[in-house]
Protein backbone atom coordinates (compact mmCIF):
# COMPACT_ATOMS: atom_id res chain seq x y z
CA UNK A 1 0.00 0.00 0.00
CA UNK A 2 1.15 3.88 -1.03
CA UNK A 3 1.50 5.92 1.87
CA UNK A 4 2.22 9.31 2.51
CA UNK A 5 3.42 12.17 4.56
CA UNK A 6 4.05 15.92 3.88
CA UNK A 7 6.27 17.93 6.18
CA UNK A 8 5.29 21.53 5.92
CA UNK A 9 7.32 24.89 7.48
CA UNK A 10 9.13 27.74 6.54
CA UNK A 11 13.01 27.80 4.87
CA UNK A 12 15.80 27.30 7.35
CA UNK A 13 13.52 25.00 9.82
CA UNK A 14 14.93 21.67 8.33
CA UNK A 15 12.16 20.23 6.94
CA UNK A 16 13.13 19.10 3.64
CA UNK A 17 16.31 17.70 6.79
CA UNK A 18 13.76 16.13 8.29
CA UNK A 19 12.45 14.70 5.14
CA UNK A 20 15.62 13.37 4.32
CA UNK A 21 16.22 11.07 7.35
CA UNK A 22 11.98 9.96 7.28
CA UNK A 23 12.99 9.04 3.84
CA UNK A 24 15.86 7.23 4.92
CA UNK A 25 14.75 5.73 7.69
CA UNK A 26 12.18 4.32 5.65
CA UNK A 27 14.56 3.04 2.90
CA UNK A 28 16.35 0.92 5.87
CA UNK A 29 13.72 -0.91 5.71
CA UNK A 30 14.14 -1.87 2.04
CA UNK A 31 10.71 -0.21 1.43
CA UNK A 32 10.77 1.66 -1.88
CA UNK A 33 10.75 5.53 -0.77
CA UNK A 34 10.42 8.58 -3.11
CA UNK A 35 11.79 11.75 -1.18
CA UNK A 36 10.56 15.37 -3.12
CA UNK A 37 10.44 18.60 -2.46
CA UNK A 38 8.95 21.87 -2.86
CA UNK A 39 10.30 25.57 -2.12
CA UNK A 40 10.18 28.96 -3.43
CA UNK A 41 13.21 31.33 -4.97
CA UNK A 42 14.17 32.25 -1.48
CA UNK A 43 16.70 30.60 0.98
CA UNK A 44 15.39 31.38 4.07
CA UNK A 45 11.38 32.50 4.97
CA UNK A 46 9.87 30.79 2.18
CA UNK A 47 7.36 28.14 2.57
CA UNK A 48 8.83 24.82 1.92
CA UNK A 49 7.19 21.58 2.30
CA UNK A 50 9.34 18.37 2.11
CA UNK A 51 6.84 14.85 0.66
CA UNK A 52 7.85 11.57 1.39
CA UNK A 53 6.03 8.59 -0.55
CA UNK A 54 6.00 4.98 1.06
CA UNK A 55 5.45 1.76 0.08
CA UNK A 56 4.24 -0.24 3.13
CA UNK A 57 5.32 -4.09 1.00
CA UNK A 58 8.35 -4.97 -0.31
CA UNK A 59 8.54 -4.77 -3.99
CA UNK A 60 6.00 -2.27 -4.47
CA UNK A 61 6.82 0.22 -6.70
CA UNK A 62 5.71 4.00 -6.70
CA UNK A 63 4.35 5.14 -9.93
CA UNK A 64 2.50 8.38 -8.92
CA UNK A 65 4.23 11.29 -7.84
CA UNK A 66 1.68 13.71 -7.65
CA UNK A 67 -0.44 12.02 -5.46
CA UNK A 68 -3.85 14.09 -4.23
CA UNK A 69 -3.68 13.58 -1.01
CA UNK A 70 -1.21 12.62 1.99
CA UNK A 71 -2.45 10.45 5.00
CA UNK A 72 0.46 12.24 7.34
CA UNK A 73 0.81 16.28 7.55
CA UNK A 74 3.33 17.15 10.08
CA UNK A 75 3.13 21.11 10.29
CA UNK A 76 5.79 23.30 11.51
CA UNK A 77 4.86 27.14 10.36
CA UNK A 78 1.33 28.91 9.00
CA UNK A 79 3.01 30.50 6.09
CA UNK A 80 1.19 28.91 3.09
CA UNK A 81 -0.83 26.49 5.09
CA UNK A 82 -4.70 26.82 2.90
CA UNK A 83 -2.05 25.88 -0.21
CA UNK A 84 -2.22 22.70 1.64
CA UNK A 85 -5.85 22.29 2.28
CA UNK A 86 -6.88 20.63 -0.90
CA UNK A 87 -4.49 17.76 0.21
CA UNK A 88 -6.14 16.38 3.00
CA UNK A 89 -8.32 13.62 2.88
CA UNK A 90 -10.81 11.45 5.64
CA UNK A 91 -8.32 9.85 8.30
CA UNK A 92 -5.13 12.24 7.19
CA UNK A 93 -3.58 12.35 10.13
CA UNK A 94 -2.36 16.18 10.81
CA UNK A 95 0.38 16.96 13.78
CA UNK A 96 0.85 20.31 14.65
CA UNK A 97 3.02 22.28 17.33
CA UNK A 98 1.20 23.42 20.54
CA UNK A 99 2.35 26.96 19.76
CA UNK A 100 0.40 27.25 16.51
CA UNK A 101 -2.60 25.69 17.41
CA UNK A 102 -4.80 29.36 17.46
CA UNK A 103 -3.53 30.02 14.80
CA UNK A 104 -4.48 26.95 12.42
CA UNK A 105 -7.57 26.85 10.43
CA UNK A 106 -6.29 23.67 8.86
CA UNK A 107 -8.85 21.53 11.03
CA UNK A 108 -12.30 22.22 9.43
CA UNK A 109 -12.06 18.74 7.28
CA UNK A 110 -14.81 16.84 8.86
CA UNK A 111 -12.96 13.52 9.50
CA UNK A 112 -9.34 14.45 9.81
CA UNK A 113 -7.09 13.09 13.31
CA UNK A 114 -5.65 15.72 15.17
CA UNK A 115 -2.57 15.88 17.19
CA UNK A 116 -0.56 18.56 18.96
CA UNK A 117 3.16 18.17 19.79
CA UNK A 118 3.69 19.75 22.58
CA UNK A 119 6.64 22.40 21.40
CA UNK A 120 7.03 24.90 24.03
CA UNK A 121 7.34 21.74 26.41
CA UNK A 122 10.28 20.07 23.90
CA UNK A 123 12.34 23.29 23.27
CA UNK A 124 12.60 24.12 27.16
CA UNK A 125 14.68 20.84 27.17
CA UNK A 126 16.51 21.25 23.50
CA UNK A 127 19.91 23.11 24.26
CA UNK A 128 18.96 25.08 20.85
CA UNK A 129 16.05 25.17 18.73
CA UNK A 130 17.77 23.72 15.43
CA UNK A 131 16.74 20.23 16.67
CA UNK A 132 13.18 21.02 16.67
CA UNK A 133 12.66 19.31 13.45
CA UNK A 134 13.66 15.70 14.79
CA UNK A 135 10.76 15.99 17.01
CA UNK A 136 8.38 15.39 14.07
CA UNK A 137 10.17 12.22 13.52
CA UNK A 138 9.51 11.42 17.14
CA UNK A 139 5.90 12.00 17.05
CA UNK A 140 5.60 10.44 13.74
CA UNK A 141 7.13 7.55 14.95
CA UNK A 142 4.66 7.32 17.74
CA UNK A 143 1.27 7.17 15.57
CA UNK A 144 3.03 5.41 12.96
CA UNK A 145 3.73 2.28 14.85
CA UNK A 146 5.31 0.39 11.60
CA UNK A 147 8.35 2.78 11.45
CA UNK A 148 10.65 1.75 14.24
CA UNK A 149 12.13 4.48 16.37
CA UNK A 150 15.77 3.01 16.59
CA UNK A 151 15.49 3.35 12.58
CA UNK A 152 15.26 7.19 13.16
CA UNK A 153 17.57 7.12 15.75
CA UNK A 154 20.03 5.26 13.57
CA UNK A 155 19.57 7.60 10.59
CA UNK A 156 19.67 10.94 12.98
CA UNK A 157 22.78 9.30 13.68
CA UNK A 158 24.97 8.88 10.30
CA UNK A 159 23.19 12.18 9.17
CA UNK A 160 23.58 14.48 11.79
CA UNK A 161 26.52 17.03 12.40
CA UNK A 162 29.17 16.41 15.40
CA UNK A 163 27.52 19.33 17.56
CA UNK A 164 23.90 18.82 16.81
CA UNK A 165 23.75 15.14 17.17
CA UNK A 166 23.04 14.87 20.98
CA UNK A 167 20.27 17.48 20.53
CA UNK A 168 18.54 15.99 17.57
CA UNK A 169 18.73 12.30 19.21
CA UNK A 170 17.15 13.92 22.31
CA UNK A 171 14.46 16.17 20.09
CA UNK A 172 13.51 12.87 19.05
CA UNK A 173 12.68 11.29 21.98
CA UNK A 174 10.98 13.90 23.08
CA UNK A 175 8.54 14.41 19.95
CA UNK A 176 7.93 10.69 20.79
CA UNK A 177 6.45 10.93 24.26
CA UNK A 178 5.30 14.76 23.58
CA UNK A 179 2.19 14.23 21.78
CA UNK A 180 -0.87 14.39 22.44
CA UNK A 181 -4.54 13.74 20.61
CA UNK A 182 -6.59 16.69 20.11
CA UNK A 183 -10.42 16.37 20.00
CA UNK B 1 59.06 22.98 -26.67
CA UNK B 2 57.18 25.22 -24.46
CA UNK B 3 54.35 24.44 -26.06
CA UNK B 4 55.27 20.65 -25.91
CA UNK B 5 55.56 21.04 -21.81
CA UNK B 6 52.59 22.95 -21.66
CA UNK B 7 50.34 20.32 -23.30
CA UNK B 8 51.62 17.40 -21.95
CA UNK B 9 50.54 18.72 -18.53
CA UNK B 10 47.02 18.03 -19.70
CA UNK B 11 48.25 14.64 -21.53
CA UNK B 12 48.42 13.44 -18.24
CA UNK B 13 46.23 15.44 -16.26
CA UNK B 14 42.81 15.00 -18.33
CA UNK B 15 43.04 11.70 -19.25
CA UNK B 16 39.99 9.91 -18.35
CA UNK B 17 39.89 7.83 -14.87
CA UNK B 18 40.58 4.76 -16.34
CA UNK B 19 41.83 2.51 -13.01
CA UNK B 20 38.80 3.29 -11.19
CA UNK B 21 38.03 -1.14 -11.48
CA UNK B 22 41.09 -1.54 -9.18
CA UNK B 23 40.58 0.95 -7.06
CA UNK B 24 37.13 0.80 -4.98
CA UNK B 25 38.17 3.62 -2.42
CA UNK B 26 37.51 6.23 -5.28
CA UNK B 27 33.99 5.35 -6.27
CA UNK B 28 30.68 4.46 -4.64
CA UNK B 29 30.99 0.97 -3.42
CA UNK B 30 28.61 -1.26 -4.69
CA UNK B 31 24.97 -1.10 -3.22
CA UNK B 32 21.58 -0.02 -2.46
CA UNK B 33 21.84 3.96 -1.82
CA UNK B 34 18.98 6.83 -1.28
CA UNK B 35 20.55 9.56 -3.24
CA UNK B 36 19.50 12.58 -5.28
CA UNK B 37 18.76 12.10 -9.16
CA UNK B 38 21.62 14.68 -9.51
CA UNK B 39 23.91 12.58 -6.93
CA UNK B 40 23.01 9.53 -9.27
CA UNK B 41 24.15 11.56 -12.66
CA UNK B 42 27.18 12.79 -10.88
CA UNK B 43 28.37 9.46 -9.12
CA UNK B 44 27.57 7.68 -13.07
CA UNK B 45 29.98 10.59 -14.17
CA UNK B 46 32.80 9.26 -12.22
CA UNK B 47 31.80 5.75 -13.06
CA UNK B 48 32.09 6.54 -16.90
CA UNK B 49 35.96 7.65 -16.43
CA UNK B 50 34.99 11.68 -16.19
CA UNK B 51 37.99 13.96 -15.56
CA UNK B 52 36.86 17.21 -15.95
CA UNK B 53 33.77 18.99 -14.85
CA UNK B 54 33.17 22.96 -15.86
CA UNK B 55 30.19 24.37 -14.66
CA UNK B 56 27.98 27.10 -13.71
CA UNK B 57 25.58 27.04 -11.33
CA UNK B 58 21.61 26.87 -11.77
CA UNK B 59 18.96 24.97 -9.94
CA UNK B 60 18.09 22.50 -10.32
CA UNK B 61 21.35 20.84 -11.87
CA UNK B 62 23.69 22.74 -8.92
CA UNK B 63 23.63 19.71 -6.70
CA UNK B 64 25.44 18.18 -9.58
CA UNK B 65 28.40 20.54 -9.58
CA UNK B 66 28.06 20.55 -5.92
CA UNK B 67 29.10 16.99 -5.60
CA UNK B 68 31.65 17.28 -8.52
CA UNK B 69 33.36 20.13 -7.01
CA UNK B 70 34.36 17.52 -4.00
CA UNK B 71 34.55 14.26 -5.74
CA UNK B 72 36.07 15.06 -8.83
CA UNK B 73 39.22 16.01 -6.75
CA UNK B 74 39.07 12.98 -4.80
CA UNK B 75 39.19 10.87 -7.82
CA UNK B 76 42.35 12.71 -9.35
CA UNK B 77 39.83 14.82 -11.95
CA UNK B 78 39.49 18.44 -12.34
CA UNK B 79 36.34 20.69 -11.29
CA UNK B 80 36.03 24.34 -12.87
CA UNK B 81 33.97 27.07 -11.47
CA UNK B 82 33.27 28.41 -14.95
CA UNK B 83 32.02 32.38 -14.71
CA UNK B 84 28.99 31.53 -17.28
CA UNK B 85 27.55 28.60 -19.55
CA UNK B 86 29.47 30.02 -22.73
CA UNK B 87 32.93 29.76 -21.18
CA UNK B 88 31.71 25.96 -19.44
CA UNK B 89 31.02 24.82 -22.95
CA UNK B 90 33.91 26.14 -24.46
CA UNK B 91 35.88 24.12 -21.84
CA UNK B 92 34.67 21.31 -21.47
CA UNK B 93 35.17 21.10 -25.57
CA UNK B 94 38.63 22.16 -24.71
CA UNK B 95 38.80 19.73 -22.16
CA UNK B 96 38.14 16.83 -24.39
CA UNK B 97 40.81 17.58 -27.21
CA UNK B 98 43.09 17.40 -24.19
CA UNK B 99 42.43 13.64 -23.67
CA UNK B 100 39.38 13.98 -20.61
CA UNK B 101 36.05 12.55 -20.84
CA UNK B 102 34.24 15.98 -20.21
CA UNK B 103 30.74 17.13 -18.99
CA UNK B 104 28.62 20.23 -17.46
CA UNK B 105 25.53 20.30 -16.29
CA UNK B 106 22.89 22.96 -16.47
CA UNK B 107 19.36 24.27 -16.88
CA UNK B 108 17.00 25.68 -19.47
CA UNK B 109 18.58 28.91 -19.40
CA UNK B 110 22.00 28.09 -19.67
CA UNK B 111 21.92 25.23 -22.29
CA UNK B 112 20.38 28.06 -24.12
CA UNK B 113 23.55 30.46 -23.70
CA UNK B 114 25.96 26.93 -24.98
CA UNK B 115 24.13 26.60 -27.81
CA UNK B 116 26.88 27.96 -29.93
CA UNK B 117 29.17 26.20 -28.71
CA UNK B 118 27.36 22.87 -29.02
CA UNK B 119 27.41 23.38 -32.64
CA UNK B 120 30.75 24.05 -32.96
CA UNK B 121 31.16 20.62 -30.75
CA UNK B 122 29.20 19.16 -33.40
CA UNK B 123 31.19 20.18 -36.36
CA UNK B 124 34.46 19.42 -34.38
CA UNK B 125 33.26 16.25 -33.39
CA UNK B 126 34.23 16.37 -29.80
CA UNK B 127 32.28 13.88 -27.67
CA UNK B 128 31.40 15.73 -24.53
CA UNK B 129 28.26 15.26 -22.38
CA UNK B 130 26.22 18.14 -21.62
CA UNK B 131 23.60 17.55 -18.69
CA UNK B 132 20.46 19.40 -19.18
CA UNK B 133 18.13 19.06 -15.53
CA UNK B 134 14.70 20.61 -17.01
CA UNK B 135 13.25 23.03 -15.18
CA UNK B 136 9.66 24.78 -15.86
CA UNK B 137 10.10 27.84 -18.14
CA UNK B 138 9.77 30.05 -20.56
CA UNK B 139 12.92 32.41 -19.17
CA UNK B 140 13.25 32.02 -15.61
CA UNK B 141 9.48 30.65 -15.20
CA UNK B 142 8.97 28.70 -12.26
CA UNK B 143 12.96 28.06 -11.45
CA UNK B 144 12.81 25.73 -9.00
CA UNK B 145 9.65 23.23 -10.70
CA UNK B 146 9.78 20.46 -13.21
CA UNK B 147 8.94 20.41 -16.87
CA UNK B 148 9.74 18.85 -20.08
CA UNK B 149 10.33 21.95 -21.89
CA UNK B 150 13.83 21.26 -24.00
CA UNK B 151 12.72 18.52 -26.20
CA UNK B 152 13.29 19.85 -28.89
CA UNK B 153 15.87 23.02 -27.95
CA UNK B 154 17.89 19.41 -27.56
CA UNK B 155 17.39 18.79 -30.75
CA UNK B 156 17.80 22.29 -32.55
CA UNK B 157 18.71 24.25 -30.31
CA UNK B 158 22.43 25.09 -31.71
CA UNK B 159 22.68 26.47 -35.65
CA UNK B 160 23.39 24.31 -38.43
CA UNK B 161 22.95 21.13 -39.81
CA UNK B 162 23.41 17.92 -37.32
CA UNK B 163 21.81 14.98 -35.79
CA UNK B 164 21.16 15.14 -32.23
CA UNK B 165 21.94 11.89 -29.35
CA UNK B 166 19.72 12.75 -26.20
CA UNK B 167 18.92 10.22 -23.50
CA UNK B 168 15.86 10.68 -21.37
CA UNK B 169 15.99 9.10 -17.77
CA UNK B 170 12.92 8.15 -15.66
CA UNK B 171 14.18 7.56 -11.87
CA UNK B 172 17.14 8.02 -9.91
CA UNK B 173 18.59 4.79 -11.28
CA UNK B 174 18.55 5.76 -15.15
CA UNK B 175 20.27 8.97 -14.06
CA UNK B 176 23.06 6.57 -13.28
CA UNK B 177 22.88 4.18 -15.82
CA UNK B 178 22.24 6.83 -18.85
CA UNK B 179 25.19 9.20 -17.71
CA UNK B 180 27.84 6.39 -18.19
CA UNK B 181 25.52 5.49 -21.44
CA UNK B 182 26.07 9.02 -22.34
CA UNK B 183 29.73 8.94 -22.20
CA UNK B 184 29.76 5.93 -23.43
CA UNK B 185 28.15 7.18 -27.08
CA UNK B 186 29.62 10.22 -26.87
CA UNK B 187 33.40 8.41 -27.14
CA UNK B 188 31.83 5.66 -29.44
CA UNK B 189 30.40 8.74 -31.92
CA UNK B 190 32.91 11.34 -30.99
CA UNK B 191 29.84 13.76 -30.83
CA UNK B 192 28.31 15.35 -27.91
CA UNK B 193 25.88 13.74 -26.45
CA UNK B 194 22.89 15.59 -24.14
CA UNK B 195 21.23 13.82 -21.04
CA UNK B 196 17.42 15.74 -20.87
CA UNK B 197 16.96 14.68 -17.15
CA UNK B 198 13.62 16.45 -15.96
CA UNK B 199 14.08 18.57 -12.36
CA UNK B 200 11.93 16.16 -10.68
CA UNK B 201 14.69 13.20 -11.00
CA UNK B 202 17.56 15.64 -9.95
CA UNK B 203 15.94 16.88 -6.66
CA UNK B 204 13.93 13.61 -5.85
CA UNK B 205 15.50 11.25 -3.26
CA UNK B 206 14.87 7.17 -4.68
CA UNK B 207 16.93 3.97 -4.57
CA UNK B 208 19.94 3.67 -6.34
CA UNK B 209 21.97 0.42 -6.91
CA UNK B 210 25.26 0.57 -7.75
CA UNK B 211 26.74 -1.88 -9.54
CA UNK B 212 30.04 -3.84 -9.34
CA UNK B 213 32.27 -1.77 -11.86
CA UNK B 214 33.53 -4.90 -13.64
CA UNK B 215 29.96 -5.56 -14.87
CA UNK B 216 29.86 -1.61 -16.27
CA UNK B 217 30.93 -1.02 -19.68
CA UNK B 218 33.35 1.90 -20.61
CA UNK B 219 34.03 2.98 -23.85
CA UNK B 220 37.20 5.32 -24.89
CA UNK B 221 37.24 7.02 -27.88
CA UNK B 222 38.86 5.90 -31.18
CA UNK B 223 42.23 7.97 -31.08
CA UNK B 224 44.54 8.54 -33.59
CA UNK B 225 47.12 5.68 -33.95
CA UNK B 226 44.35 3.25 -32.79
CA UNK B 227 43.83 -0.03 -35.07
CA UNK B 228 40.84 0.95 -36.87
CA UNK B 229 38.21 -1.09 -35.22
CA UNK B 230 35.41 1.41 -35.47
CA UNK B 231 33.04 1.82 -38.78
CA UNK B 232 34.80 4.45 -41.38
CA UNK B 233 32.48 7.09 -40.70
CA UNK B 234 33.64 7.60 -37.07
CA UNK B 235 37.33 9.17 -37.54
CA UNK B 236 39.74 8.65 -34.84
CA UNK B 237 40.47 11.70 -32.76
CA UNK B 238 43.48 13.71 -31.93
CA UNK B 239 44.85 14.50 -29.12
CA UNK B 240 46.57 18.13 -27.97
CA UNK B 241 50.41 16.65 -26.36
CA UNK B 242 50.76 13.63 -28.24
CA UNK B 243 52.64 15.50 -31.14
CA UNK B 244 50.05 15.66 -33.46
CA UNK B 245 50.31 18.81 -35.14
CA UNK B 246 46.27 19.19 -34.43
CA UNK B 247 43.99 22.11 -36.20
CA UNK B 248 40.50 21.98 -34.60
CA UNK B 249 38.06 24.33 -36.27
CA UNK B 250 34.51 25.13 -37.00
CA UNK B 251 34.99 26.34 -40.40
CA UNK B 252 34.47 23.77 -43.26
CA UNK B 253 37.06 21.34 -42.75
CA UNK B 254 38.36 18.13 -44.57
CA UNK B 255 38.97 14.96 -42.71
CA UNK B 256 42.59 16.39 -41.99
CA UNK B 257 40.94 19.19 -40.07
CA UNK B 258 42.51 21.39 -42.57
CA UNK B 259 40.18 24.23 -43.67
CA UNK B 260 38.01 23.96 -47.07
CA UNK B 261 35.16 25.75 -48.05
CA UNK B 262 34.53 23.88 -51.50
CA UNK B 263 30.93 22.82 -51.47
CA UNK B 264 31.55 19.36 -52.33
CA UNK B 265 33.81 18.80 -48.96
CA UNK B 266 31.33 20.83 -46.68
CA UNK B 267 28.34 18.88 -47.89
CA UNK B 268 30.40 15.59 -47.15
CA UNK B 269 31.55 16.56 -43.75
CA UNK B 270 27.57 17.52 -42.42
CA UNK B 271 26.82 14.07 -44.32
CA UNK B 272 28.96 11.85 -42.50
CA UNK B 273 28.61 13.46 -39.33
CA UNK B 274 25.24 13.53 -39.61
CA UNK B 275 24.81 9.65 -40.91
CA UNK B 276 26.86 8.42 -38.00
CA UNK B 277 23.54 8.49 -35.78
CA UNK B 278 20.94 8.36 -38.58
CA UNK B 279 22.72 4.90 -39.62
CA UNK B 280 23.49 3.59 -36.25
CA UNK B 281 21.56 0.86 -34.85
CA UNK B 282 22.58 0.84 -31.16
CA UNK B 283 21.39 4.38 -30.16
CA UNK B 284 17.83 4.14 -29.90
CA UNK B 285 16.43 2.37 -26.39
CA UNK B 286 12.28 2.08 -26.00
CA UNK B 287 10.71 0.61 -23.49
CA UNK B 288 7.20 -0.93 -24.98
CA UNK B 289 4.62 -3.18 -22.47
CA UNK B 290 1.43 -4.46 -23.13
CA UNK B 291 1.43 -3.97 -26.66
CA UNK B 292 -0.34 -7.74 -27.89
CA UNK B 293 -3.51 -6.96 -27.31
CA UNK B 294 -3.47 -2.63 -27.09
CA UNK B 295 -6.73 -1.15 -28.27
CA UNK B 296 -4.99 2.02 -27.61
CA UNK B 297 -1.53 2.82 -26.10
CA UNK B 298 -0.16 5.78 -23.91
CA UNK B 299 3.62 7.33 -25.05
CA UNK B 300 5.44 9.23 -22.43
CA UNK B 301 8.80 9.62 -20.97
CA UNK B 302 11.29 10.87 -18.41
CA UNK B 303 9.14 11.13 -15.31
CA UNK B 304 5.68 11.79 -16.99
CA UNK B 305 6.46 8.29 -18.03
CA UNK B 306 6.10 6.78 -14.40
CA UNK B 307 2.73 8.24 -13.79
CA UNK B 308 1.63 6.77 -17.19
CA UNK B 309 2.83 3.39 -16.78
CA UNK B 310 1.40 3.46 -13.58
CA UNK B 311 -2.26 4.64 -15.12
CA UNK B 312 -1.61 1.67 -17.71
CA UNK B 313 -1.51 -0.95 -14.96
CA UNK B 314 -4.93 0.66 -13.51
CA UNK B 315 -6.75 1.00 -16.61
CA UNK B 316 -5.93 -2.52 -17.55
CA UNK B 317 -7.33 -3.58 -14.13
CA UNK B 318 -10.53 -1.92 -15.46
CA UNK B 319 -10.42 -4.14 -18.58
CA UNK B 320 -9.32 -1.42 -20.83
CA UNK B 321 -6.51 -2.49 -23.15
CA UNK B 322 -4.00 -0.36 -22.88
CA UNK B 323 -0.63 -0.51 -23.89
CA UNK B 324 2.44 1.72 -23.23
CA UNK B 325 5.93 2.90 -24.92
CA UNK B 326 8.26 5.04 -23.19
CA UNK B 327 11.08 6.57 -25.21
CA UNK B 328 14.80 6.33 -23.28
CA UNK B 329 16.22 7.99 -25.84
CA UNK B 330 14.38 11.16 -27.30
CA UNK B 331 16.67 11.59 -30.47
CA UNK B 332 17.48 10.70 -32.91
CA UNK B 333 13.38 9.77 -32.74
CA UNK B 334 12.85 6.09 -33.06
CA UNK B 335 10.81 6.44 -36.46
CA UNK B 336 10.93 2.95 -37.65
CA UNK B 337 10.66 1.50 -34.23
CA UNK B 338 6.99 2.99 -33.77
CA UNK B 339 5.78 2.19 -36.73
CA UNK B 340 6.48 -1.40 -36.20
CA UNK B 341 5.15 -1.26 -32.56
CA UNK B 342 1.90 -0.03 -33.89
CA UNK B 343 -0.50 -3.06 -34.09
CA UNK B 344 -3.51 -2.32 -36.41
CA UNK B 345 -5.84 -2.91 -33.39
CA UNK B 346 -4.48 0.35 -31.97
CA UNK B 347 -7.08 3.34 -32.70
CA UNK B 348 -5.52 5.52 -30.01
CA UNK B 349 -2.56 7.25 -29.18
CA UNK B 350 -2.03 9.45 -26.08
CA UNK B 351 1.46 11.41 -25.52
CA UNK B 352 1.86 12.52 -22.21
CA UNK B 353 4.66 14.64 -21.70
CA UNK B 354 5.16 18.11 -19.14
CA UNK B 355 5.28 20.84 -21.46
CA UNK B 356 2.34 22.51 -24.45
CA UNK B 357 2.59 19.47 -26.75
CA UNK B 358 6.27 18.82 -28.30
CA UNK B 359 7.07 14.92 -28.61
CA UNK B 360 3.24 14.86 -29.69
CA UNK B 361 3.97 16.43 -32.95
CA UNK B 362 6.57 13.77 -33.44
CA UNK B 363 4.27 10.80 -32.70
CA UNK B 364 1.49 12.56 -35.37
CA UNK B 365 4.58 12.26 -38.00
CA UNK B 366 5.63 9.07 -37.10
CA UNK B 367 1.99 7.41 -36.68
CA UNK B 368 -0.87 8.04 -39.19
CA UNK B 369 -3.56 5.84 -38.67
CA UNK B 370 -4.48 5.88 -35.04
CA UNK B 371 -5.98 8.95 -33.56
CA UNK B 372 -3.36 11.02 -31.76
CA UNK B 373 -4.33 12.82 -28.55
CA UNK B 374 -1.73 14.81 -26.62
CA UNK B 375 -2.21 15.12 -22.37
CA UNK B 376 -0.13 18.02 -21.44
CA UNK B 377 0.57 19.04 -18.07
CA UNK B 378 2.44 22.45 -17.17
CA UNK B 379 2.21 24.60 -14.17
CA UNK B 380 5.92 22.19 -12.71
CA UNK B 381 3.45 19.96 -12.06
CA UNK B 382 4.21 16.13 -12.89
CA UNK B 383 0.58 14.90 -14.03
CA UNK B 384 -1.01 12.87 -11.63
CA UNK B 385 -2.33 8.71 -12.25
CA UNK B 386 -5.51 9.78 -12.18
CA UNK B 387 -5.44 12.99 -14.65
CA UNK B 388 -4.19 10.41 -17.33
CA UNK B 389 -6.67 8.10 -16.61
CA UNK B 390 -9.54 10.59 -16.90
CA UNK B 391 -8.14 11.22 -20.09
CA UNK B 392 -7.93 7.76 -21.65
CA UNK B 393 -11.41 7.35 -20.32
CA UNK B 394 -12.94 9.89 -21.29
CA UNK B 395 -12.00 9.48 -25.09
CA UNK B 396 -12.13 5.85 -25.12
CA UNK B 397 -15.87 6.52 -23.99
CA UNK B 398 -15.67 3.56 -21.79
CA UNK B 399 -15.74 5.16 -18.22
CA UNK B 400 -16.53 3.04 -15.30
Amino acid sequence: MIKSVRIIGIGGQGVIKAGIILAKAIFLKGLNVVQTQTYGAEVRGGAVNADIIFVTEKGEEIYDLNIGSFDFFLIMANRGLERHESFLKDNTIVIFPQSLVPEIKFSDHPSIKKYVILDKEILRQLEGPFSLNMSYLGAFAKIYSDLEIELLKKTIKSESREKYLKDNLKALELGFSNIRELF
Amino acid sequence: MEYQTFFSFFRIYLSPIKKYQEDYGILMKPGRYLVLGDIACAEGAIYAGCSLFAGYPITPATEIAEYLSRRLPECNGYFLQMEDEIASSAAIIGASWAGAKAMTATSGPGFSLMQENISYAYHTETPIVIVVVQRSGPSTGQATYPAQQEFYQARYGAHGDYESIVLSPNSVQEAFDMTIRAFNLSEMYRLPVILLMDGAIGHMREELIIPKPETIQIEYRYKLGDPQTRENQILPMGQFGEGHKLLVTGSAHEISGKRNYAPEVHSATIRRICSKISNASDIIEIESRYLDDAKAVIISYGISARPAYGAVLALRKKGIKVGFIRFKTLWPFPDIILQKLMNEDINHVFVVEMNNGMAVREVQRVIKNAKIISVTQLGGVIPSMESIIKKVEAQMECKN
